[in-house]
């Protein structure tokens, strides 16, 4: 699985648009390249705000909302509550479905005309890219983008619902907290000695492979860095496997692990063995993007639905359910602005999908496989 | 056991079925092949056409072959892949039909418990199992860390290894070949060993020359099928060999369909092509090998007891033998197993003792999706298990015993499926039911998980009815055609009827194998019909691993629960 360049290259070219590098890797600005397409019709006009209140109006002749996500479903709740406390009328149905899957259902029940997803969410940037190049995004500016950073858009129609961190874990029975490093940097100088002990998650997992493209653009010292710690740390599959190994004390620590342990950390008796944190020089935090689909039975419904998810109320409703909120009208102990206050100004990177990373990702991979011999 | 006397054909009731051998012969064929044969043809397309099946356009091509077999990370796996399946078929045959000869044909003390016993491993879905696995046997786990602290012993396994990913396969597959190798045993005719007892020989000379030769075709089954799962599974060198970066064929195949962006479609089905011709080698291998099946009949129009094989001094050593093996193979991950249900988080840096709970059950039945799953997959396995035992059980017939002329077509299909990829196999299904039915109701139901998981697991249905058939007398069947049945009277009187001890062993199976399955589910499960197999990944892929564990009890509890049920309502004791 090293290297599938000719796949790459032709999807480059088949998708070479303008990236516009703002904030963070690769995050675009909202009001620049993006056209209008809503029910009445494609416009060619430059960006202007849908008419929320026209879609509002004609959601309620829409038939059921259907969602698949990468979120489970206890982390679905609160945000659904919320909303259909705030549109009763619709009615949504979320479905866990993450990662290459879910594109891979919607492309096959799109390709078929059977019924498909209205909505996906999900964080595997380099799938919403290739879905943008096969023309199955609506892309269109929702009104709620004009309060939002830039790296709202993540790309063309596809919205960041919430940033979620990649964190290091580490078992304090192993090492105190007051042993442990601040920097990815400082476990690497330690890995040495840790040697077979350190855990991470392979960059094929599609958002871990995200905040590494992230962490690898952004840090000049990223690959010394991955250098040194790559011989001596051992790659899992995903979380199940690298929170078991940190739990038996196999692992002392681990790297580049999702943001989703720290609820089990922080709520269960997890946290009595292991701990977490934000490494001050490669807390990435890939965005999860929420786009529409062009097969949409309920397209105002959808629009609807995502311009709640980037509203105050549906990011206020997101942090009930363990999500990162960004926008900065939301209070909330894990969004943003805590932890750019934990690793300091800057130091927060959000990813996004930049168009680089069809070329950039599998290089990153390959170089990567490279750093950790595999 | 069996004595061949229960076929009563009641001359005065005999009545004919109202279709024709030939066109029962036909209709179960076609039924066959519609389900079976239908979702293997978009992989093989998939395979041969340049652009995956959801895009327009496309030419026909071969690209995706040259690309697999020139892909050095294909062969890579493919070694990794071979090395493990021939040392679990060596290690699970081995042990397994040397336990069925122990515990069915000698005077081993416990042999009932053991008995029992061993059929634990078969009904613990494979996620959990690794979970106990691993809580024992990693170098973290329990048992190495007081071996390592306590003892001068060495650790000679690693789990992270091919070999010692074998060595949990073994543990998992024995079990299976046991099953299929004692149905064989069980049902011979005594008389042959009491002639070559007669003759001279002593008992051990007497099982190696009479007893292991006529289970030979049992033997090769189960060798067949275990090497054909072997090349298949995924979930054990997915979570054991990630971190030695050890790529099997099926974690190979995995990769290049999920994480690669766009996925490599036509790569993967060209696979899974590759896949299915190895185990149509398979197939051809073992019928060659098993030759005149005839030579293995067993059970004829009379017969006597099995005499059981005296192990005299033997007795207590192999009883301490088997004992250890039970306890390092069953007794030590169901431990593993459990403590990690029943534990708020289970670390050596913890005392277990100290956080016991039953949170994780209360997670899994709280939340609607959970409990939601554990009755969906109940309902498939039940229904679905025994609709397909006995699709299995007439299939089964018509492939070996008939005169059809297509009859030997059916082997090979009812062992396919199972060689492909499951998610594969999803996507295949998912094709099949949007052509059969495009209104989409069958793909909103059950119904459609239901028929992808059995179709996926009639092999192993199939195999444990295999050898049983080839052991029945034609000439049973023949008394019937005499006294005037025809074809699917005779089928229906005697040869169902004699059967049924395979059919329970494959319902078990089919039961087993549909609870727990997971990946073609991907591709067809909608909201409502979620299953436990997919619910224990997502929970998995979410780093619980309690409640991934508490659902595996729970299954376990259900599968005892049906087990014990089936034995009391219908007299069947597939562990007995």
């Amino acid at each position: 699985m090293k290297t599938h360049k000719g796949i790459w290259a032709a999807l480059f070219a088949a998708t070479a648009m303008l990236a516009l590098p703002a904030c963070g890797v690769g995050a675009e600005s909202g009001s620049d390249s993006a056209t209008t397409t809503t029910k009445a019709g494609a416009t060619t006009e430059p960006a202007k705000p849908i008419d929320l209140d026209a879609a509002i109006a004609a959601s309620k002749e829409e038939g059921k909302l259907i969602v698949y996500g990468n979120p489970s479903a206890d982390q679905w709740e609160p945000v659904l509550a919320a909303f259909h406390e705030a549109y009763p009328w619709i009615e949504v149905e979320t479905f866990d479905l993450g990662g290459a899957e879910a594109f891979q259902r919607f492309l096959t029940e799109e390709g078929t005309g059977t019924n498909t997803a209205d909505v996906i969410v999900n964080t595997d940037g380099a799938g919403w890219l290739d879905l943008i190049s096969r023309g199955k995004v609506v892309d269109y500016v929702d009104p709620e983008l004009a309060d939002l950073p830039d790296f709202a858009v993540a790309a063309p129609g596809v919205f960041a619902m919430s940033v979620d961190p990649l964190i290091a874990i580490f078992n304090t029975k192993a090492v105190p907290e007051d042993e442990q490093p601040e920097t990815l940097a400082d476990l690497a100088a330690m890995s040495e000695d840790l040697d077979g002990k350190i855990g991470t998650v392979d960059v094929e997992n599609g958002q871990v492979g995200l905040g590494t493209y992230g962490y690898t653009e952004e840090r000049d010292d990223a690959w010394d860095v991955l250098d040194e710690i790559g011989p001596h740390t051992k790659v899992e599959d995903g979380s199940g496997a690298l929170l078991s190994k940190l739990q038996s004390g196999e692992y002392v620590g681990a790297f580049m692990a999702s943001g989703s342990i720290r609820a089990l950390i922080d709520t269960t008796d997890t946290g009595k063995v292991l701990n977490y944190r934000y490494l001050t020089d490669a807390t990435v935090l890939p965005t999860r993007g929420v786009g529409i689909t062009t097969a949409a039975k309920s397209p105002n419904a959808a629009r609807v639905f995502v311009n709640f998810l980037l509203s105050k109320d549906g990011q206020t409703a997101g942090c009930a359910g363990g999500f990162t909120p960004y926008r900065d009208d939301v209070e909330c102990d894990q969004d943003l602005a805590a932890i750019e206050d934990i690793v300091g100004d800057g130091n927060a990177l959000v990813v996004g999908y930049p168009e680089d990373l069809v070329t950039g990702l599998p290089e990153m991979r390959e170089r990567w496989d490279e750093a950790f011999g595999r | 056991m069996t004595t061949a006397t229960a076929p009563v054909v009641r001359v005065g009731r005999l009545r004919h079925s109202w279709l024709p051998a030939w066109a029962t012969q036909y209709l179960l064929w076609a039924g066959g092949l519609v389900l079976i044969v239908g979702p293997i043809i978009p992989v093989v397309w998939a395979s041969l056409w340049s652009t995956p099946l959801y895009e327009a356009g496309g030419a026909p091509t071969l690209t995706n072959y040259q690309d697999l077999l020139s892909d050095p990370a294909w062969w890579e796996a493919v070694r990794n892949s071979l090395e493990f399946a021939v040392l679990t078929t060596i290690g699970s045959v081995v042990l397994g039909s040397a336990m069925a000869v122990l515990l069915t044909r000698t005077d081993l003390p416990g042999r009932r418990f053991f008995r029992g016993a061993l059929l634990v491993p078969v009904i613990i879905p494979g996620l959990p199992l690794l979970l106990g696995w691993t809580a024992m046997y990693s170098p973290a786990g329990y048992v190495t860390r007081w071996i390592e602290e306590h003892t001068p012993l060495p650790v000679f396994w690693d789990i992270y290894s091919v070999p010692g990913m074998s060595l949990v396969s073994i543990g998992i597959a024995a079990p299976v070949v046991y099953l299929f190798a004692r149905g064989a045993l069980a049902s011979q005719d005594s008389s042959l060993e009491m002639a070559a007892r007669s003759a001279g020989a002593t008992p051990l000379r007497t099982l190696r020359t009479v007893t292991l030769p006529l289970i030979r075709p049992a033997l090769l089954n189960s060798s067949m099928i275990v090497f054909a799962l072997s090349l298949e599974v995924l979930g054990l060198p997915l979570i054991l060999g990630t971190s030695n970066d050890i790529q099997f064929v099926s974690t190979y195949l995995y990769d290049n369909w999920l994480n690669v962006v766009p996925s490599r479609q036509g790569l993967v089905s060209a696979g899974a092509v590759v896949l299915l011709a190895t185990v149509t080698v398979l197939l051809l291998v073992r019928n060659r090998l098993t030759g005149d099946v005839a030579r293995f009949h067993t059970v004829g129009g009379k017969s006597t007891s099995a005499a059981t094989v005296k192990l005299g001094s033997a007795r207590w050593p192999l009883f301490a033998a088997t004992g250890a093996y039970f306890t390092a193979v069953i007794v030590i991950p169901l431990g593993g197993l459990l403590l990690t249900a029943f534990t708020t988080t289970l670390t050596p840096f913890i005392d277990p003792w100290s956080v016991l709970s039953t949170t994780h059950f209360e997670t899994v039945v709280d939340d609607p999706v959970f409990s939601r799953s554990i009755t969906n997959s109940l309902t498939i396995a039940i229904v679905g298990g025994a609709l397909a035992t006995l699709a299995i059980a007439a299939l089964a017939i018509v492939a070996h015993r008939s005169a059809f002329r297509h009859r030997t077509s059916l082997q090979y299909v009812m062992v396919y499926p199972r060689a492909m990829p499951g998610l594969v196999t999803g996507m295949a299904f998912f094709w099949s039911f949007v052509i059969l039915d495009p209104t989409g109701k069958l793909r909103a139901s059950l119904w459609a998980i239901g028929i992808a998981f059995a179709v996926r697991s009639l092999a192993l249905g199939y195999s444990a009815f295999y050898p049983q058939l080839a052991a029945l007398g034609e000439d049973l069947d023949r008394a019937a055609r005499t006294s005037g049945a025809d074809w699917w009277t005779s089928v229906k009187t005697v040869l169902f009827k004699l059967l049924r001890p395979a059919m329970a062993v494959s319902f078990v199976l089919m039961f087993v194998a549909m609870l727990s399955d997971y990946d073609p589910a991907v591709f067809l499960v909608t909201p409502g019909t979620e299953v436990m197999g997919l619910t224990m990944l997502k929970l998995w892929v979410a780093g619980s691993a309690g409640p991934v564990a508490a659902l595996g009890v729970i299954q376990v509890a259900i599968t005892l629960l049906v087990l014990g049920l089936g034995r009391l309502l219908f007299g069947v004791r597939p562990g007995a």
